[in-house]
């Protein structure tokens, strides 16, 4: 499965067993960790224990178009633990069969590394098809 | 030196692009954002099963944000297909009918990868080395 969704106009994609969990939030009533936040992170998630939710749309140099509510993609982290990421929507969940795939444009990868491998298209519409663990290492590379 | 070449207009002035380029002219997709895109492209479209990169008009002249014009011409390159913007088809013509006029010393803002100009009907084409405009592109 791929879990579709969106950071501002652009299309992501994930493998559906790389997401534990989907929660629509009010972005204002993350939690803050004060000093000890990490750049990039914008608050902690109020799970069984608290889940750093990062914006990725700088690493990605995607134009943000956050509302107050937001989607928190909760994800596991190679340590056994969770991370999340902020999207303005999730679109779909659908059926790896469903896509068109192409690989990513040459001018992409010669412009710098990319944490996506493949470019998917569902439904007339193309998601960059992420990696989970590369964009931790982008997001917390920042 | 190409035998033929594409003539048109564009939002940020006149343009030639080497018949070898041309693959085919079309009405501007739609065309879809990528994260990481790099500066001059405004995102990728499909073209023939295959991923076109869309241009921006801001890689041969025009300003960010500038209306493209509605039609794409469709070229290869050595980093793949690319569609750069343009308004207007004018001529594809055979070298015999132009004038080429190479670079001479003193003329600036001219966008990377130019060539010189060819003259033709009495109006001046900016010839582009697409491969050297995309590689500015990976400068910037």
């Amino acid at each position: 499965m791929r879990v579709l969704f969106r950071v501002g106009n652009v299309g992501l994609s994930l493998p559906g067993d790389a997401v534990a969990g989907m929660y629509e939030v009010d972005r204002r009533e993350l939690l803050q960790a004060g000093e000890e936040q990490p750049c990039g992170c914008v608050g902690l998630l109020d799970l069984a224990s608290p889940v750093e939710v990062f914006d990725i749309s700088s690493v990605l140099r995607i134009d943000r178009g956050f509302e107050c509510s937001i989607t928190v993609l909760v994800l596991d982290d190679a340590a056994g633990g969770w991370w999340g990421i902020m999207a303005d929507r999730v679109e779909k969940i659908v059926a790896v069969s469903e896509a068109e795939t192409w690989p990513v444009p040459l001018l992409w990868q010669l412009f710098q590394p990319v944490p996506f491998d493949r470019i998917e298209g569902f439904s007339g519409a193309m998601y960059a098809s992420c990696d989970a663990a590369r964009l931790s290492v982008l997001v917390r590379g920042m | 030196m190409s035998n033929y070449w594409g003539l048109f207009e564009t939002v940020a002035g006149r343009l030639a692009i080497p018949g070898e380029r041309l693959i085919e002219v079309v009405e501007t997709p739609p065309s879809f954002q990528l994260p990481l895109t790099p500066p001059g492209c405004r995102g990728v479209f499909p073209f023939r099963g295959q991923l076109a990169v869309a241009l921006d008009s801001n890689c041969y002249g025009g300003k960010v944000g500038d209306s493209c014009g509605n039609l794409v011409v469709v070229c290869s390159s050595d980093s793949g297909m690319v569609g750069l913007p343009v308004r207007k088809v004018v001529r594809v013509t055979k070298l015999e009918n132009l004038k080429f006029l190479p670079v001479t010393e003193g003329q600036v803002d001219k966008p990377d990868g130019w060539l010189g100009d060819i003259e033709f009907d009495g109006r001046n084409y900016a010839t582009i080395e697409l491969d050297r405009m995309l590689e500015s592109l990976l400068r910037h």
